[in-house]
This record gives structure tokens, C-alpha cells and sequence, in this order.
């Protein structure tokens, strides 16, 4: 009874049951994993009664068997149409007040198959293999049901990939037609393609067309690489060819080539067993890739967010720095102004003390927030052409009164011709010539500053000198980093910030500009270049 | 009379000092504490000139800004924002919101914050 021809049954009823019987093992209480056991069941009842139809020979079972085969058709469609509400969720409410009528429905569908006439009248045996059906006069009825439960069955699962949200299960269900999709094609080449031009045998493996369904659903409930079709696609392949070779390798005729074909599967199994390997390590790798690349996202994101915050504080403690600050300097102001009356002159010195301890916390303040943004990267220059002439006249004016506190002269040598324009930020290069200036005035005690301008090559340079205690060689390596200051200004004078020339460094790079300083000597003054890009 | 000032500042200790000095240099000054207040007071009172804190209680000075220039009769009041909070972006949204200055409390003496309107109202 039993023929090579009839290898792809006995592969497709035993995998079919081992995949489904591994989607049992996987949740035998999920509503899921039971309904495709089901199914798979009845598929392998068809495959069953389908088998035992082609190949028994005894008349007097031949019409049970044919009925029973034309029946295990009923309990398929049921489970598929289950299947397609419950997977992977359900989302109709409906579902489980049609259910019970299903049921009744299939159950007359199966009664009315095996115990009347009216489906399957007569089966005939014709000869080997070859078998003859008289209709009953229900056998519409019974192709009706395939016409209206298969398109239902695909429509379910078409709207749930559009209706649900998660990837994970579009994906699942984009699965199960697929798996549904290529079982079609399959079916449709080995049973009606092929014998259509000639070629008979094919037909035979027509149940593998079940295992290929088993096998997508399978690989969609486990969830088993379901984002890697590649990887699914691989295995699939290399199981169907190893199948065939099998197959092959058993209806062989000589020993020769029975030989052969089964060195052939050999080899083939090895290096299918690799290719399965490598892909699997090739999507590993991705995914590991994939996965770093989140969490570096993730944390990339929560910094952001950190950093915001941090930016966001520094700008509220700023203010709320400045505003006491504000009313002192203020109320200082309106006290020298003497708009509550003429203070006494003893109070003179004790109010200026506390006028330039005030301006000084004001400076730390805004260098400190100017600091905190230089180094997050987060000043943004508002570039426009300005003439560089205003921005001096503007910080001198500023300076001047400072200067003549100390006594120093603070001379602007301008130029005749009017200074060519310059792309910059106004506010931020104005910052950077008055640090610099502000600083030749604290470092100098008798004498005086000087501002110089010559015009280079595309560029513009600006010499700040003084007369005060210039620099060591070491003093000048360090004079542009933060909280430096040099020896002379540790021991003569407190009052600068030490972040003056940093900032001033910092703004200039952000404009492709240069700053340095020389000096001959202690003594001998210093003097410090800012150089501009033109354009 | 003079100059008619709205002063939309939320510091009492600060808003007093400022409006002494304004008064004192012959400026009528209005002051409120809270976007509100102010826009309640700049469509009674039409002032000839805003300033404008940042930081503010509930509505911050950007939604008085808006609100501002929803309001026809006195959406063409010129604006100083006066206020310690330098943040960039908050600044770019003043400027984009029509202020004429932006500037820090903290670098102005209220004799020069005086000097500085009196130019704007000249």
C-alpha cells in the first residue's frame, strides 16, 4: 500500500503534527495555541482520510472514507475562521455569540455529509490511485461553504493588520497570509499547473502545500525571528529541498545513484545546516546592532533632556543671582546719585567698596553663564556685518570711568580711513574687546591702555596694550584658560574673575578669530592681538 | 505732564526703585505685577511705553507679548524687556514678538535704565 508517491503524506502529516503539537507546548491554555492545534488536526484528518481514499482498495469502505474525507473539510474551515478572530487577538466582541452557531452550522454540514447521500452519493474505484464521485444533490451547498467562509477567513485577517496598532502583531498576521499565500501557490502548481501540462506525479507532493501553511503559522504564533523573513525564508527553503532530495534519494532506482543522491542530501543538509547558521549569525549581529543603536538613542535622549534642564537651571539660579543684586546695585546708585539726601563722607569709601564687590558679583555671574553655555556648545551666534569702530567707541565709552578711577589714560588711536565692516556677532565680540581692555585696566597702575587697529589680509587686527606688569613666559601659556590669572594679578589684585580671557578665547574661536598676547617682561606692560576675519 | 511709563514688574523691592527713580526724572509710572494686571492696565491706561519682566507670576512676559499684539488699540506700544533671565531662546521670541531691546537688569543703574528710555520716548 505504501509507495514513494505517498512520502510527501507521511512528511507533511508528521511535521504538521509536530509543529502543532510545539505550538501546543507553548501555551496549552492560550485560545491561540488551541484553536491552531485544532486545525492542524483536521488538516491532518483530511490528509489522513485523503490518503487511506487513494490507496484502500475495499468497496465496501470507499463511500465511508470518501465522506469522511469531504467532512474533515468542515472542522478546517471552523478552526480557520476561529483562528482568524482569535489571532493573536480578538477584537470583534461579536465573536463568541456567533460561535456557538458555527458550530451547530458545521456540525449539520459534517451530518449531513457522512450520514446522508446528499453530498457524496457514490464513490466509484476506477483503478489504481484513481477514484470516481457521484454528487448528491446538496454538493452545492457543500462548494458554497468554501466560497463564503475563504474569503471571510482572509478578509478577517486583511482588516486586522490594518486595524492593529502594534508591529509585533501586523507582522504576525502578515505571516499567516503569507504562509496562506505561498500554501496556495504551491497547491496550485504541484495539483493543477503542472498536471495541466503533463506532469502527473507532481501531484503527489500536493499536501506539502499544509506543511507550508503549519510552518508560517507556526513560525507567526512562536513569534520564532519573526521580524527576519530572511532567516524563516532560509529554513523554509532549505527544508523543502531537503524534503525533495529525500524523496529522490529514496525512488532512486540503481545503487549508483541511490549512492549518490543520498551523498547529494548529505551535503546538501551540511551546508544547509551552515547557511541557516550564518544568516542566523548575520541577523544576531543586527540585532544586537539594532539594539545597541536604541539604547544609544535612549540615553542620547535622556542626556538631551538632562541637558535642557540643566540649561534651563543655570539660566533660572542666573536670575535668581542677579535680581538682589540688581536692587543693590541699584539702590547703591540712587545712594551716590544722593536721592535720599547727601550720605556722609566717611560713608563714601564703604559704599564704593560695596559698588565694586556688586559689579564684581555681576560680572561672575554673567561669566559664569556665559562658561556654562561655551561649554554644552550652546551659544549660537547671531551673525551680521557690523562696523568694528562702533563696538570700540562703545566699549571705551563704557570703560573710561574705570580708567579714570585708577588714574589711566585709555587712548583709542582710530584710524583716518573708516575700518572695513565685519560678519560677527555684535554682542559677543563687544564682550571680548571689553574683557580684554577690562583686564589691561585691572593689571595696570600707573600708565595707561592703548587701542591700535591695523588691517591685514582679509583680516582685522586689533592691539590692546598696557603699561602695567606684563607677563612671564609661563603666565602667558596659561592666560586664556579658565579661573587662571597671572602671578602679578594673584598678588596685586583679587577682582577679576579669572574667566575674562577664556571667554574671550572661546567667542573669538566661534568666529574662526585668534587672540594672543606678549609681553617683554615683568614691568614692561603686555599686549594683546584680536584678529577678525574680514568677511 | 510727562511721559506716561507701564512698569510690569513682579520685584516689589525692584519696581519701587525703579519707579522712584522714573518719577523723579518726571515720568508717569504704572505698575503692575502680573501679565494680566498689565494688559488690564495697558488698555486702560494707553502708557506711551512698556517695560516688560520676563519672569513673571502665572503668565510669563512672552504671553503678554502675544496677548499684546492680539489687542488692536494697543498693539503698537513700544516694548523694553527689562528682566535678569537671559536665556537665548527666550530672547529670539521677545524680538520675534516686536520688542524694541532686550536687556539684563543687572548691567543698568536705574539712572542709566532712565537715560535709556528717555532716548526710545525722544
Amino acid at each position: 500500500m505504501f509507495s514513494i508517491q505517498n512520502l510527501p503524506y507521511l512528511i507533511s502529516i508528521i511535521s504538521n503534527f509536530l509543529l502543532a503539537a510545539f505550538v501546543l507546548s507553548q501555551g496549552k491554555r492560550k485560545k491561540v495555541n488551541r484553536t491552531f492545534f485544532g486545525a492542524v488536526m483536521s488538516a491532518n484528518g483530511w490528509l489522513i482520510s485523503l490518503f487511506l481514499y487513494y490507496n484502500l482498495e475495499f468497496t465496501q469502505y470507499i463511500l465511508w472514507i470518501g465522506k469522511i474525507n469531504f467532512a474533515m473539510f468542515f472542522p478546517i474551515l471552523y478552526y480557520l475562521l476561529k483562528f482568524a478572530f482569535v489571532f493573536p487577538r480578538e477584537v470583534f466582541p461579536f465573536f463568541k455569540k456567533i460561535n456557538t452557531a458555527l458550530k451547530i452550522w458545521f456540525l449539520i454540514m459534517i451530518i449531513l455529509t457522512i450520514f446522508t447521500p446528499l453530498v457524496a452519493k457514490e464513490e466509484i474505484i476506477v483503478g489504481p490511485g484513481q477514484r470516481k464521485t457521484i454528487y448528491g444533490s446538496l454538493y452545492p451547498l457543500y462548494v458554497i461553504n468554501y466560497f463564503v467562509f475563504t474569503p471571510l477567513i482572509i478578509t478577517i485577517l486583511l482588516y486586522k493588520v490594518k486595524k492593529l496598532e502594534k508591529k509585533i502583531e501586523k507582522l504576525q498576521i502578515k505571516y499567516v497570509l503569507t504562509g496562506l499565500g505561498l500554501a496556495m501557490i504551491f497547491g496550485f502548481i504541484t495539483n493543477i499547473l503542472f498536471p495541466f501540462i503533463g506532469f502527473f506525479d507532481f501531484a503527489n507532493y500536493g499536501p506539502l502545500a499544509t506543511f507550508i501553511f503549519v510552518l508560517f503559522v507556526t513560525t507567526a504564533i512562536a513569534r520564532h525571528r519573526l521580524f527576519e523573513i530572511k532567516v524563516v525564508l532560509v529554513e523554509f527553503f532549505v527544508a523543502v529541498i531537503a524534503l525533495i532530495l529525500f524523496a529522490q534519494a529514496f525512488m532512486a532506482g540503481t545503487l549508483l545513484t541511490r549512492i549518490l543522491n543520498w551523498s547529494v542530501l548529505i551535503l546538501f543538509c551540511i551546508f544547509g545546516y551552515y547557511l541557516i547558521k550564518a544568516t542566523l549569525e548575520e541577523i544576531k549581529r543586527r540585532e544586537e546592532m539594532e539594539k545597541i543603536s536604541k539604547e544609544l538613542k535612549k540615553a542620547y535622549k535622556e542626556l538631551k533632556k538632562l541637558d535642557e534642564a540643566k540649561s534651563e537651571f543655570i539660566s533660572i539660579a542666573s536670575h535668581q543671582l542677579r535680581t538682589p543684586l540688581t536692587a543693590i546695585k541699584g539702590y547703591i546708585s540712587l545712594i551716590n546719585e544722593k536721592i535720599y539726601g547727601r550720605p556722609p563722607r566717611r560713608m563714601k569709601k564703604p559704599l564704593n567698596n560695596i559698588h565694586t564687590s556688586t559689579e564684581r558679583l555681576i560680572k561672575l555671574v554673567g561669566d559664569l553663564l556665559n562658561i556654562s553655555r561655551i561649554e554644552a556648545g550652546k551659544v549660537k551666534l547671531n551673525i551680521e556685518k557690523v562696523k568694528l569702530e562702533d563696538i570700540i567707541n562703545s566699549v571705551v565709552s563704557e570703560l573710561k570711568n574705570l580708567a579714570k578711577e585708577k588714574k589711566l589714560y585709555l587712548k583709542w588711536e582710530k584710524p583716518r580711513k573708516p575700518l572695513p565692516k565685519v560678519l560677527v556677532d555684535k554682542d559677543r565680540i563687544r564682550q571680548v574687546i571689553l574683557n580684554v581692555i577690562d583686564n589691561g585696566i585691572r593689571y595696570t597702575e600707573r600708565g595707561g591702555i592703548t587701542i591700535r587697529y591695523r588691517k591685514g589680509n582679509k583680516i582685522s587686527k586689533l592691539i590692546i596694550s598696557d603699561t602695567g606688569e606684563g607677563m612671564t613666559k609661563k603666565e602667558m601659556l596659561n592666560l586664556f584658560r579658565s579661573f587662571t590669572r597671572g602671578s602679578i594679578g594673584q598678588r596685586t589684585w583679587t577682582e577679576g574673575t579669572g574667566l575674562g580671557l577664556y571667554i574671550a578665547k572661546k567667542f573669538l574661536d566661534l568666529h574662526n578669530g585668534k587672540i594672543w598676547a606678549k609681553s617683554p617682561g615683568k614691568g614692561k606692560g603686555s599686549t594683546f592681538y584680536i584678529e577678525l576675519p574680514i568677511e | 505732564m510727562g511721559k506716561k511709563i507701564l512698569l510690569i514688574e513682579d520685584e516689589k523691592i525692584l519696581a519701587e526703585m525703579y519707579k522712584d527713580k522714573f518719577s523723579k526724572a518726571g515720568f508717569k509710572v504704572i505698575v503692575a505685577f502680573d501679565s494680566k494686571e498689565g494688559l488690564a492696565l495697558a488698555k486702560k491706561e494707553e502708557p506711551d511705553l512698556i517695560i516688560l519682566d520676563i519672569l513673571l507670576p502665572k503668565e510669563n512676559g512672552i504671553e503678554f507679548l502675544t496677548w499684546l499684539k492680539m489687542e488692536p488699540g494697543i498693539s503698537s506700544i513700544p516694548v523694553v524687556v527689562f528682566s535678569n533671565y537671559d536665556d537665548p531662546k527666550t530672547k529670539k521670541k521677545a524680538y520675534q514678538l516686536g520688542v524694541k531691546e532686550y536687556l539684563i537688569k543687572a548691567n543698568y543703574t536705574p539712572g542709566k535704565i532712565v537715560e535709556k528710555i528717555s532716548d526710545y520716548l525722544k
